[in-house]
């Protein structure tokens, strides 16, 4: 078996060269000043509709905002749930979770004009918390039961990732 | 349309072109479209509980892919051990040319039309180099791309092992089928190793059928395939011998997800097992598909084959074609009137997606490629490079 040692320096260098790209995006991602953003259809819509006016859910380390835009709130009444987690999951106790849950009628927002658009905006700040997890969504509670959550997402910090179900 | 028994693998296809192969990715993007599409409307119950099989169209789609650029490669490796970096970076050259030009073009549609201009490149810099679900669960964002991030690592992790192995002193061949051991071995034992089954199976699709590393094994039971039709004729004969077999293990796959893995309970070994028997299923109905023929219906034949040749465009933008329809709907104030009966709105969408796939691939996927080929004026096996183009 005679090696061939310039197809190894070869792989070794697209390697490298593949890893320094994932590190870099990853590593970007997590120092990224820009919120994570996503659109999340009202209930009952699908995430692969463009729905018009649909909600614009914004977060980072600093805090969630909510956009409507053309301030157009009718099909977000459910309650909101949100929930900050100040200890890493897999230590956690049901009182390291701080419970935020809202309606949208109970805030104030702030309208602003972008491209023309008049949104509403409705801003949670994090600063008092240090979380290392927020969950956010929305839920009923059909016939008193306790809880039919309608979307739902879970902001990592230490991966500044949002995952979650439509 | 009829399946030849004792015909060889060669026999079956006209003008470079698999028909089997075309028939097979007509069936694999149709599923995926119509799966989504009844996610639309209104459709009746019965019909819209089919819904799910688009999950098994990308399987299928993975298993193909196997097969066809598997094929390119046992042909291409061969000449590897003189050529080295300048071999991979033609094969590389040729994927990405084929792949990355649309999927842009609709990663800035997604970005400017999907979300209204409300995220930026930045924030989404992940999808520039495909690791938007590389190890960690698939965002959101421009979501159905997970099936092509899994295919553009494996576009460039497979070679680069053959490579690899080569480099070792490993004849092609053999740098083939340890590259095949390792894609059938690493994405299971990853499973095994880093899957919490704790809450994960409501969300099975974002934490493992989407992640890259726990799905490329997809993939490389496609390769292993192209390996046995390269190498071992006879088993691969007998597999395509062996159709009814596989197509009711198939429909046991379906079945199996539709009612909940039959009672079983969720654990770590089922992810670890599943996703293997599926692919091994899929994957053997691949010699089959090989064998099948042009139907008498000649009509039928052009619409396989131009549904096949539009089927890259018809995945990236079968959803942009949906919502173009719903706001066309709306600007025609006709959106209450048209959108809750399925009877008018499927034909219109997938009307829809025919044209915008059309579109695309006329004016975007055709021309790069013309000009790919120009630079890299090679021919290795035909068929697939052909079908894979």
């Amino acid at each position: 078996m005679r090696t061939n040692n310039r197809a190894l320096i070869a792989v070794a260098c697209f390697a490298a060269i593949a890893a320094a790209a994932v590190v870099i995006v990853r590593h970007q991602g997590r120092n990224s000043s820009d919120p994570l953003v996503e659109v999340i259809p009202p209930n009952g819509i699908l995430t692969t509709e463009v729905v018009a006016d649909a909600l614009q859910l914004h977060i980072d380390a600093r805090g969630l905002t909510l956009v409507f835009p053309n301030c157009d709130v009718s099909k977000y009444q459910d309650k909101f749930f949100l929930h900050i987690y100040t200890v890493s999951k897999r230590v956690r106790a049901l009182s390291d979770m701080v419970n935020l849950d809202f309606y949208l009628a109970q805030e104030k927002a702030k309208e602003s004009t972008t491209n023309g658009i008049r949104s509403c905006v409705y801003h949670k700040n994090f600063s008092d918390f240090r979380p290392k997890e927020v969950s956010l969504g929305q839920f009923t509670m059909p016939n008193g039961r306790c809880c039919n959550v309608t979307w739902s997402r879970t902001f990592d910090f230490s991966e500044n990732s949002l995952i979650g179900r439509p | 349309m009829s399946i030849g028994n004792a015909e060889p693998v060669e026999v079956m296809h006209t003008h470079d072109r698999m028909f089997g192969l075309d028939v097979c990715r007509t069936i694999a993007i149709l599923s995926v479209v119509l799966g989504h599409l009844l996610l639309h409307s209104s459709p009746n119950v019965f019909v819209a509980a089919t819904g799910f099989v688009a999950i098994f169209g990308v399987d299928l789609f993975f298993c193909l892919s196997g097969f066809l650029i598997g094929r390119i490669l046992l042909t291409e490796s061969a000449r590897w051990p003189e050529e080295i970096e300048r071999g991979i970076l033609r094969f590389w050259y040729r994927r990405w040319m084929r792949t990355l030009p649309l999927y842009f073009f609709f990663f800035f549609v997604e970005l400017q039309m999907y979300w209204h201009g409300a995220s930026s490149l930045t924030a989404q810099a992940s999808y520039l180099v495909f690791v938007q679900n590389f190890a960690w669960p698939m965002p959101q964002f421009f979501s159905l791309t997970w099936s092509l991030t899994i295919e553009e690592w494996f576009y460039f992790l497979f070679p680069l092992l053959i490579l690899l192995s080569i480099g070792l002193g490993r004849t092609p061949r053999t740098a083939v089928a340890v590259a095949i051991t390792l894609f059938l071995l690493v994405p299971p034992v990853l499973r095994f190793l880093l899957f919490d089954p704790h809450g994960a199976f409501d969300n099975l699709d974002p934490n493992i059928r989407h992640v890259v590393i726990f799905r490329l094994d997809s993939i490389g039971f496609g390769v292993l395939v192209a390996y046995i039709s390269r190498w071992h004729r006879t088993l691969f004969a007998k597999l395509a011998e062996l159709r009814w077999l596989f197509l009711i293990l198939a429909i046991g796959c379906m079945a199996f997800i539709r009612l909940r893995y039959f009672g079983m309970p969720e654990t770590r070994g089922l992810v670890v097992v599943y996703f293997s028997i599926v692919a091994f299923v899929f994957a053997g109905l691949i010699p089959t598909f090989t064998r099948l023929a042009p139907t008498r219906l000649k009509l039928l034949n052009r619409f396989i084959k131009y549904t096949s040749l539009i089927s890259y465009s018809m995945y990236l933008g079968h959803v942009v074609a949906f919502t173009l329809g719903m706001s066309l709907f709306r600007r025609l104030g006709l959106f209450d009137a048209i959108y809750p009966n399925p009877w008018l709105t499927y034909p219109i969408f997938l009307a829809m997606v025919y044209l915008l796939a059309s579109l695309t691939y006329f004016a975007i996927e055709k021309p790069i490629l013309r000009l790919r080929d120009r630079r890299t004026n090679i021919s290795l096996d035909s068929n697939s490079q052909a079908q894979a183009c």
